[in-house]
């Protein structure tokens, strides 16, 4: 029983190793289908728990019935089988439920529950049965000797919370953005299976055959497309350290003439996207970007005798943004591109046109937040600071959009300079727009909003002026016609008052993320008879 | 004299103040005469353009004799439509396709076909949601059942010990 004593702690570190891989990983593999946002994390969490409560459960009972080798050595061998298989079966469940190119407003309640439905389905299982792992090593360390039960549970739950340690950190930093998904899984099978034969010893060949048979689909199985691709082309699909980033080729008309389209999708995608570049054109084809080619007379309003523009993209992505206000400005222009997933900025050189030069710096790694509260506030202040931060599609992180964030952005902005947002809602009187615009009214002097003509986005502007800046004055040489009369009418802009300071949007009290899902929970809102 | 108030708000909206020349024609509807119905056009154009779609549908349910415009009712239609109201949207298209004139039912017959499209895609989505619900329930089951096979053999293990 000595040689049970010192594996049970071994089996106990390397399951809880291999239980956070899985609960980690689950949300990367989940990503792609469903996002990886707040409810999706939340159900993961939530099943892993709930298989762990089970597991431990079925391993009391089965401990106190006499399990011992046998089982040990099954419960790690069916679950390290299981592990090879999770990332080839979790999409093709995944592409079962979202069949169809849906919307991102049309997807979402899907995408909460189906990520909750696959967790249950393809993640559950081995989970399950790696939980109830503990009381059977208890029992069979332990032995028939009640006086080392308590020695015995201490190294199993020791060394399992080690091995949890382990998979938590080996898992972020160095499993996933360096062996990809599949492998990661693998890396986790392999840590239960080595285990498992060793425990079943002696030629019971059956579980390595299950091992085997686990292997086999995860090795001749592709990942599949994506849904939203709908005949596009790919040209390129990476798992950073923080999300699944892709890159489509699509053409459309601009101005009666085809054109190629490069689109940076994060995740699920959809019909969603986080950096756009048209071949011939530095602007968009109408989308939200193409806004931001307002600000440079807004800010010239502000002070026309400006030689500089110094400019800080917060949330840059492959650098849409800052190429249309590039494009603008001209030599005037310098700028500062802060992004948080550095395969991004990778990926925007490579695809985007995106460049780093004496005149546009490109920060990678940085969360806008860290960086802001890192610029010193003594340097030169930047002109113009664009935001345009979203996690998921569309949830603005609440540090990002809270009174103490504006509080310190307004510190780093020249006094006659402009912040810049780009907030998704879907009216002038939204919920999100509304509370974001009138947190910042309750730091700036100005808030003035723009709607855009895609309808899901606004671009918000704070600055210190006594009067509104948007589309005064006279077109300058490089902001399209179509954008520029848009902007002049009253119609589509708002000036906005601050709210009362009990819904001020602030870092300990902020409704961002549940305003968020209420204005993209519209799946049951539409009347659909008749 | 008082000038033509479909004048006065031209001019507004040539300076970009479209929202006072949307007040000014609300306001002169009701002794516009047989003016109305241009006043209401225009109405109705800078409204939807301006995207107070909420706006127009109460101007228009204020007017019952509207519902016989074709063009006033597109745009009516129009507005419940971007609302997500479906099937009111889609009942108006209708009855636009059948009212004319020719150009503005080609219009509805065009727009019908995006609701249409849409009504697609919140079918689809729906489908989506209850294959979810059903894997939902597929996974609660499969746990249950785990443990409750493990729990039969546990007992059977009992019977015969390994060890």
């Amino acid at each position: 029983m000595k040689t049970a004593a010192v594996i049970a702690p071994v089996i106990a570190g390397a399951a809880g190793f291999s239980i956070m891989v899985v609960e980690l990983s689950a949300v990367r593999v989940l990503a792609p289908s469903f996002g990886d946002s707040v409810p999706v994390w939340t159900n993961v969490i939530g099943v892993i728990l709930l298989a762990l409560a089970l597991g431990a459960l079925l391993g009391g009972r089965l401990a106190d019935r006499g399990a011992g080798r046998k089982w040990l050595g099954w419960l790690l061998c069916g679950p390290a089988a299981f592990l090879f298989v999770v990332p080839v079966l979790a999409p093709r469940v995944a592409e079962w439920i979202l069949p169809v190119n849906l919307p991102l407003d049309r997807a979402m309640p899907a995408l909460v529950e189906g990520s909750l439905g696959v967790t249950l389905v393809v993640f559950a299982p081995p989970v399950l049965l790696l939980g109830s792992l503990s009381p059977i090593l208890i029992r069979v360390g332990a032995g028939d000797s009640v006086d080392r039960i308590g020695r015995v549970s201490g190294w199993v739950y020791a060394a399992g919370t080690i091995g949890s340690l382990a998979g938590t950190f080996l898992a972020t930093h160095l499993l996933v953005p360096y062996l990809g998904l599949s492998r990661t899984f693998a890396v986790a099978g392999v840590a239960l299976g080595i285990p498992g034969i060793v425990v079943l010893v002696g030629g019971r060949g059956a579980a390595a055959l299950v091992m085997a048979a686990g292997l086999i689909p995860g090795l001749l199985l592709d990942e599949p497309d994506p849904v939203w691709l709908d005949g596009n082309t790919l040209l390129a699909r990476r798992d950073s350290r923080y999300q699944r980033l892709w890159v489509m080729l699509s053409s459309e008309t601009v101005d009666g003439e085809p054109r190629s389209v490069v689109s940076l999708k994060i995740n699920e995608g959809l019909d969603s996207f986080h950096s756009v570049r048209i071949v011939g054109t530095p602007f968009t084809n109408g989308r939200y970007y193409d806004s931001f080619a307002l600000l440079p007379p807004a800010l010239d309003a502000l002070n026309p005798r400006r030689d500089e523009v110094r400019v800080l993209s917060l949330g840059c992505a492959a650098g849409s943004i800052l190429r249309i206000l590039h494009s603008v400005l001209g030599k005037r222009f310098t700028g500062v591109g802060v992004e948080l997933d550095p395969a991004v900025l990778e990926l925007g050189r490579r695809y985007f046109g995106l460049q780093s030069g004496p005149r546009q710096r490109l920060l990678g790694h940085l969360d806008a937040r860290v960086y802001i509260d890192r610029v010193d506030r003594d340097k030169p202040k930047f002109d113009l600071i664009c935001l345009d931060t979203y996690r998921s599609q569309i949830y603005i992180p609440a540090h990002l959009a809270s009174r103490e964030f504006f509080v310190e952005v307004a510190a780093r902005l020249a006094p006659d300079g402009i912040l810049a947002l780009n907030v998704g809602d879907f009216s002038d009187d939204g919920p999100v727009l509304s509370a974001v615009a009138g947190t910042l009214a309750s730091v700036f002097e100005t808030v003035e909003s723009f709607r855009v003509r895609d309808g899901r986005n606004y671009l918000v502007l704070a600055h210190r002026g006594s009067s509104e800046v948007l589309g005064r004055g006279q077109r300058p040489a490089g902001v399209p016609e179509r954008i520029w009369a848009r902007a002049r009418r009253d119609g589509t802009r708002k000036h906005w008052k601050a709210l009362p300071e009990d819904r001020w949007l602030t870092d300990s009290r902020s409704l961002l993320g549940v305003l968020h899902e209420r204005i993209y929970s519209r799946l049951t809102g539409p009347e659909l008879d008749g | 004299m008082r000038q033509d108030p479909l004048q006065e708000a031209q001019a507004l909206e040539r300076v970009g103040k479209t929202r006072e020349a949307c007040t000014l024609l609300e306001a002169g509807l009701s002794d516009a005469g047989d003016r109305q119905t241009a006043l209401a056009y225009r109405l109705a154009h800078l409204l939807m353009q301006d995207g107070r779609e909420r706006r127009w549908m109460a101007i228009y349910q204020r007017y019952p004799a509207w519902s016989r415009d074709g063009y006033l009712s597109l745009r009516y239609a129009d507005a419940c439509f971007r609302l997500d109201r479906l099937a009111t949207a889609k009942r108006v298209y209708t009855e636009v396709i059948d009212l004319g004139p020719p150009r503005i039912a080609d219009s509805a017959k065009t727009n019908l076909g995006l609701l249409e499209a849409e009504l697609g895609r919140i079918k689809a989505a729906r489908a989506a949601l209850w294959r979810s619900r059903a894997l939902i329930a597929v996974g609660v089951f499969g746990l249950a059942a785990t443990v409750g096979l493990a729990w039969i053999i546990g007992r059977r293990d009992q019977r015969s010990p390994e060890e």
